[in-house]
């Protein structure tokens, strides 16, 4: 069932929570040394930066060894032809996946990632060429979603279950189009299957061999609750899809409003009460959409006070909430877990955002557009 | 997490005290909000600037460019005086827990300086013609800044006026946007400084002074480098030379990654280096011709990459332990 060692793949999970326990001093370090000999685990494990000059040169190495044989067919072969030439090298990817990762001892090492993604894409286009790349729109995702789904259960690829889930919806967004009933009903038809997917993967937490996989569908999962029910994007779809321009209000619309500005608050609270850091971040995420939403609309104030105030009272806010937050209050903190690791990052982005420019265009600019990061145009 | 401790106790490793206090710890642990906080906060700033941008710009009659000015340096002042205040003693090693309003005060202090900067020579020319000035003050500045507060942002500020002042517009995303940021001029210069900072952030790590800094010299320094000698390659003559360079230049980076076990100097010694070598056997035989020849060259030397990769400890002789 599972490409990866489990074991191996439990006991790292098992190593990153000792060494915390032995960070907030809840053990010694003789203590530590005994359980790591318990808690072994021989993956190799190189570096991040290795990870992705692995990832990007196994990839190019792949298309190329596949576009050897697809110059030898040469472009006017038919479909049927291509299409059992990729069929066959995503066979030869995943043999030559499982052996790396059983004798290589890979896991997520940028190897065994291109190789996956690229045994997927050969699979899937060999399987388009079969049927001449000719489907009702819907299928292509249901098909996308076919193949996913034992990669999900072998390999446990969190970028795979991203796949994975958007082709889900994505599924479900097309076909609902095909009925009138589906149409009208879209918005409560998402909502109800991202919150179905939502606890049944909570319910689900057997194993630690799927949790990065799980993490990324329920996040997932948060976003399209919120998004399916939020009054701009039912409002602007309804009008898309029944080709309305511009678009004209909805039936329901308090029901929408009141999901646009409930839902992430709801987030908020339920993600500092049961420890969940990706609702926290959706709920944060959302605030911030449905107040676009609302100025959709309605607008308020020009977008210069707009600007302001909002600047002003994020400032507040924020600096409020990290010294509020500085001693842990309601499961929230405002310490940094570990340093270092962000920072390096955002000190990169500071240079991208605040940067003094060349002496050509030093000067050009006039007090409007001085040197603020967020004055170049966007709003 | 309880089958591990359910395994520890049964080994005798831990006591059952011992994990009912990590039970108690692991109940009460808070999540940690302070990456969103901040983000939060990065977003304030920026929309209140730019609100404030498009609010002066549109009523600048009213208000008057002397009363803006003095505001704007009143406000600088302050920043800087704030920061000062709230100082840390100065050390050569990383200071921790800093407090973070003095950190942002401090950057909005050196990002009002180089609006104050702009505006004085926008409204009364005050540097002339001499637009070096303009961006080696700055320059000079925040290299102090930098280092005397200790903050890795002014330092990447810094880095990036002191490339104005040479004629080099570094911020990131102009290095990653196109190779052809870099006037034909400027391009031996670009090398020159690139190489300079590498060699500052490599002295810092080995006279232990600033360790810290040192990602941000190698980031700027490498692309910067790497950047200008590879538009050397493709847009000069003596190709074999240039080659040569930018191979010498990938060795060392490859070679750094033994000493320091970091491996960003080592990809994109790697990286950069496969691109202009690529380069130069395509631009001296005829692939068009041999077609199956160019796949074959792709297909052989990514995987002798990918093998170098992941056999890099045992080829550069690399003990296992891990630093990253």
């Amino acid at each position: 069932m599972k490409a990866y060692n489990e074991t191996w793949v439990e006991n790292l999970a098992y190593k990153s929570s000792l060494n915390e326990w032995l960070k907030k001093g809840l053990i010694s370090q003789a203590e530590l040394e005994k359980c790591n000999e318990e808690v072994r685990q021989d993956f190799y494990d190189p570096n991040w930066f290795i990870k992705i000059g692995l990832f990007l040169f196994t990839g190019i190495a792949i298309s190329f060894s596949s576009g050897i044989f697809l110059a030898l067919l040469g472009v006017g072969s038919d479909n049927i032809t291509m299409g059992v030439f990729l069929v066959i090298f995503s066979v030869l990817a995943v043999i030559v996946l499982e052996h790396l990762i059983k004798r290589n001892k890979l896991y997520r090492s940028g190897i065994d990632n291109a190789l996956l993604y690229s045994a997927i894409g050969f699979l899937f286009t060999g399987i388009l060429s079969f049927f001449n790349f000719d489907f009702v729109d819907y299928l292509y995702p249901l098909l996308f979603l076919v193949i996913l789904i034992p990669a999900i259960i072998r390999y446990a690829d969190p970028l795979v279950s991203f796949g994975a889930f958007m082709s889900f919806f994505f599924f479900i967004f097309l076909f609902s189009n095909t009925y009138s009933w589906g149409k009208t009903l879209l918005s409560f038809i998402m909502m109800a299957l991202s919150a179905a997917v939502y606890f049944i993967s909570k319910a689900q937490k057997k194993f630690i061999y799927y949790d990065d996989a799980q993490f990324v569908i329920e996040t997932l999962a948060l976003a399209v609750f919120y998004l399916s029910g939020n009054y701009y994007v039912v409002r602007e779809a309804n009008a898309l899809l029944n080709n309305q321009s511009p678009s004209v209000e909805i039936p329901f619309s308090l029901i929408f409003w009141i999901f646009t500005f409930l839902v992430p608050f709801v987030y908020l609270y339920l993600g500092a009460r049961k420890k969940q850091r990706n609702a926290i971040i959706m709920g944060l995420l959302g605030i911030g959409f449905s107040v676009f939403t609302y100025r959709s609309y309605y607008s308020v104030m020009p977008i210069e006070w707009a600007l302001t105030l909002g600047g002003a009272i994020l400032i507040g806010v924020s600096v409020f909430c990290i010294k509020y937050f500085k001693s842990p209050k309601f499961n929230l903190s405002s310490e940094a877990e570990e340093q270092g690791k962000l920072q390096k990052l955002e000190t990169i982005l500071v240079a991208q955002a605040f940067q003094a420019k060349t002496s050509d265009d030093t000067f050009k600019f006039g007090g409007g557009d001085a040197g603020g990061a967020g004055a170049d145009g966007k709003y | 997490m309880h089958t591990l401790l359910k395994l520890l106790l049964e080994k005798n490793i831990i006591s059952s005290e011992k994990a009912s206090q990590i039970i108690a710890y692991e109940n009460q642990k808070p999540v940690s909000i302070f990456w969103e906080l901040r983000s939060l906060l990065y977003l304030g700033i920026s929309c209140l600037s730019g609100g404030l941008g498009i609010l002066i710009y549109q009523n600048i009659d009213s208000i008057g460019h002397s009363v803006l000015i003095a505001f704007i340096a009143i406000f600088c002042l302050v920043c800087f005086w704030y920061s000062y205040k709230n100082r840390m003693p100065f050390t050569w090693e990383e200071v921790l827990n800093t407090s973070f309003l003095s950190e942002y005060s401090l950057l909005g202090a050196c990002v009002l300086f180089l609006v104050l900067e702009g505006y004085l020579q926008y409204q009364y020319n005050f540097f002339g013609e001499r637009y070096g000035l303009a961006t080696f003050i700055p320059a000079v500045l925040f290299f102090g800044v930098s280092y005397f507060f200790d903050h890795r942002g002014i330092l990447s500020m810094a880095i990036t006026a002191a490339g104005s002042w040479l004629g080099l517009s570094i911020a990131p995303k102009s290095l990653f946007k196109t190779f052809d940021i870099i006037n034909n001029d400027f391009i031996y210069t670009g090398i020159a400084f690139g190489v300079l900072l590498v060699l500052i952030g490599w002295l810092s790590e080995w006279k232990d002074k600033k360790k810290h800094f040192a990602f941000t010299y190698y980031f700027f320094g490498a692309n910067v480098a790497f950047i200008s000698i590879l538009t050397a390659l493709f847009s000069f003559d003596w190709k074999f030379i240039h080659l040569l360079l930018l191979l010498t230049i990938s060795a060392v980076a490859i070679l750094h990654a033994r000493q320091t076990k970091s491996y960003l100097l080592l990809l994109m010694g790697i990286i950069y280096g496969y691109i202009g070598f690529t380069y130069y056997t395509f631009s001296n035989f005829n692939f068009d011709q041999y077609l199956f020849f160019s796949f074959f060259y792709f297909m052989i030397s990514c995987g002798a990459v990918v093998y170098f990769l992941f056999n890099v400890k045992s080829i550069l002789g690399i003990s296992k332990s891990k630093n990253v």
